[in-house]
């Protein structure tokens, strides 16, 4: 009978000290995409190794919407206690009450002033922080395969002048090299939904026209209106046009793939595109992790040109667009300093450097440089180089729908064959019924 | 009796906790039709009510009207395709006859059975330019084709067809299973051709089962979201947007739910009409 009582008495008390242990263990939930896998998890092994807390892992796999999948789970409640927000969407964020402020934490953390301003201002709203940017990139570079360059018989390295000469060197390539179905690739449309405006028609809109007076742009900071009709936007619409009504440099079924970011990977990869027009993170994206070359080898296949401005005087001879995913604390969070330790460990010197300089990405920190993993990446200077001709996508509540337009705009030249002043006039109208009259200006 | 009472509450339980689950979600998108409610920015905090404006908007848009446009010809050309080639299939495996019909009934079940979204992707290289379709057409001599920037609609018609027969044909056997083999006997004792049984014995004794059969598809296509979502995203511009895709693009990537609900709502009437002329038809169809 002892036995018994002592049996029972030792497995209470074990349970009992699996409870107390679970219960004292400290539990934080970190959402993050994919492609950020690898800066994450290191930073969740030392997390949890310094910290003694658990982090419950939510992982968002490559194949689902990222944007729409954070959205509905902040939306429903549901979201990690770390999240990702994209730069354009802190504005909108905010104001939903979704994030938390991180002002004070910033303030007493010495990294912070490694942060070029810019980069400061793009997690910032209202002059208060609420998201660290983790990355950011040339948006929209023109990236070419090399082999297809070669028996096309185009000089390389290939750095053309204007979107005229993008343009002619894609139907040379048309013309030379039959198995290429793409001669010119660039994201259009509203399955590819933001990565269509940053990556792709945003950087022809600053290209087209002049900055004076932020005719180049989609909403004018001296008005505060969107810009619902200028000639910048009419532009940039008409290049789409030539592309892939007029001159037809592009098939539009890859914009409408099941996996569009898979697919426009693959058929770079694999040759079947002339020039594509991308983000600069995909010089490691292009492959995937188990099949990607040596950067000799893929130095050998691809190369790089700058996206010119559209030619039009007064216009930048090169245009990009920066954007960048910052990372940010839910604002339901329980234990907001053991939150701001995990933002602490991910946003580290070393691990950011070594993590951006393999993944190909830019830095946002002065101190990265000196970093030897970063600092040896013979690509990122070069792509470094492109910063002072890049802008910045409007961080401001509504920018989300306006982009959402913009997309559509898009497909009614590309797809329904619409002029672009028609899809100009089309998107202006939309922005009026959204926003009203006395938001929405039109620039002659 | 205390105790049946006791039974029937318990069994009756599972419905009823189901029952407020959906009753508070529809009252919810029900409420938030009359609102100008976001999924980001300041109407996610605070929503307004604006009494019928979502409702008025939704006759103004033309992509609602685009969108009734290619559901009614999607979930028409998905519902009649499906309940005839399910018919036809199940009287093949019905026939006595027929020795691949393992063979087929295995093909037609396995394409029913797969996840949805593997579905989307199978189909997606079935119909891609490089994909097995072109392949074959090309053997015949026939160039490619871009099928998804060609007849977009088309293809994810033939996909769901592809995907939903099974559904129909094993509705259908089991019909068949009913109908006593005597009256085939008599008919081929009057020699009535395959044709004229089908007509004069399968057909109306079937009737029923091929009603209830057009009434579950209507519904299910009519709402069915996933394979077109997946494989063109309602595009190209908006040559697949059907209701349900229309729906999930303006809550989702226009973050406009409430209007998104308002959308729900006008489409979920829709459905219960035609849901309404089929039981009316069933009714008739067994008092006949």
């Amino acid at each position: 009978m002892s036995k018994k009582i002592l049996v029972f008495s030792m497995t209470m008390l074990l349970v009992g000290a699996f409870t107390v242990t679970a219960l004292a263990q400290k539990v934080i939930s970190v959402e993050y995409g994919e492609p950020w896998k690898p800066i994450f998890e290191s930073a969740i092994e030392e997390f949890e190794k310094t910290t003694g807390a658990k982090v419950d892992r939510m992982l968002i796999p490559y194949g689902v919407v990222f944007v729409e999948k954070m959205t509905l789970d902040l939306a429903a409640g549901a979201a990690g206690d770390v999240i990702m927000v994209d730069g354009s969407m802190i504005a909108d964020t905010v104001e939903a009450g979704y994030v938390r402020e991180l002002d004070n934490y910033v303030k007493e953390w010495p990294d912070w002033d490694q942060y070029y301003p810019a980069f400061q201002a793009m997690g910032s709203y209202k002059g208060h922080v609420y998201g660290i940017v983790l990355e950011t990139a040339a948006n929209a570079i023109l990236w070419y395969w090399k082999p297809n360059f070669e028996k096309a018989g185009i000089p390389m390295p290939w750095k053309p002048k204007d979107w005229d000469e993008v343009l002619e060197t894609a139907e040379r390539i048309k013309e030379k090299v039959p198995g290429v179905e793409y001669p010119l690739y660039i994201p259009m449309g509203s399955k590819w939904g933001e990565g269509a405006t940053c990556c792709g028609i945003y950087s022809q809109i600053l290209g087209a026209d002049t900055s004076a007076g932020d005719r180049n742009r989609l909403w004018n900071y001296t008005t505060e209106k969107w810009i619902g009709s200028s000639p910048a936007i009419e532009r940039a619409l008409n290049f789409y046009r030539e592309i892939f009504l007029v001159r037809k440099l592009s098939p539009i079924d890859a914009m409408y793939a099941p996996d569009i970011w898979g697919e426009w990977r693959r058929l770079m990869r694999e040759g079947k595109i002339g020039i594509g027009q991308g983000g600069s993170w995909e010089w490691a994206e292009f492959w995937p992790e188990a099949e990607r070359p040596p950067e000799e080898e893929r130095g050998e296949l691809l190369a790089w040109a700058p996206l010119p401005g559209s030619g039009h005087p007064g216009t930048p001879p090169i245009q990009t667009i920066s954007g960048g995913w910052t990372v940010a604390m839910n604002a339901k969070v329980k234990d907001p300093d053991l939150v701001w330790e995990f933002l602490r460990i991910l946003n580290s010197k070393e691990r950011m450097a070594k993590w951006l300089g393999a993944a190909g990405k830019l830095s946002m920190r002065k101190d990265s440089a000196e970093v030897p993993e970063y600092a040896a990446n013979d690509f990122l200077v070069g792509i470094g180089e492109l910063l002072p001709y890049s802008d910045y996508r409007d961080a401001l509540a509504g920018y989300a729908t306006v982009s959402r337009y913009v997309q559509q705009a898009m497909e009614k030249v590309a797809v329904d064959g619409l002029t672009a002043a028609e899809a100009t006039e089309w998107y202006n109208n939309k922005l009026i019924e959204e926003f009203g009259k006395d938001k929405v200006e039109t620039i002659k | 009796m205390r105790g049946n009472t006791r039974l029937i509450v318990g069994m009756l339980s599972p419905t009823l906790i189901f029952l407020i689950f959906l009753l508070v979600a529809v009252g919810w998108a029900f409420y938030a039709s009359f609102t100008d409610i976001m999924l980001i920015g300041p109407a996610a905090k605070s929503p307004q009510v604006i009494g019928l404006r979502n409702y008025e908007r939704l006759f103004r848009d033309p992509l609602f009207y685009n969108s009734l446009v290619k559901s009614a010809i999607y979930t028409g050309s998905v519902v009649a395709s499906q309940c005839v080639l399910g018919l036809f299939l199940a009287v093949l495996m019905h026939h006595k006859g027929v020795k691949i019909k393992s063979a087929v009934a295995a093909a037609v079940t396995m394409s029913w059975i797969i996840p949805d979204i593997v579905k989307v992707y199978t189909w997606g290289a079935f119909v891609h330019y490089e994909g097995t379709l072109n392949s074959i057409l090309r053997v015949f001599g026939v160039p490619s084709v871009r099928w998804l920037s060609e007849n977009p609609l088309g293809v994810c018609i033939i996909g769901n067809v592809w995907g939903g027969t099974a559904f129909s044909m094993i509705l259908f056997l089991s019909a068949l299973e009913t109908v006593p083999p005597q009256f085939y006997e008599a008919a081929e004792v009057d020699g009535a051709s395959s044709w004229q049984k089908f007509i004069a014995i399968t057909l109306p004794l079937t009737a029923p089962v091929i009603l209830i059969d057009l009434f579950l598809i209507t519904i299910w296509t009519f709402g069915y979201f996933t394979f077109v979502f997946g494989l063109t995203g309602g595009g190209p511009g908006h040559a697949t947007e059907i209701a349900s895709v229309f729906i999930y693009n303006e809550s989702f990537r226009l973050y406009k739910i409430g209007y998104g609900a308002a959308i729900s709502f006008i489409m979920t009437a829709m459905v219960a009409m035609a849901c309404i002329g089929y039981l009316i038809l069933l009714r008739r169809m067994e008092r006949v």
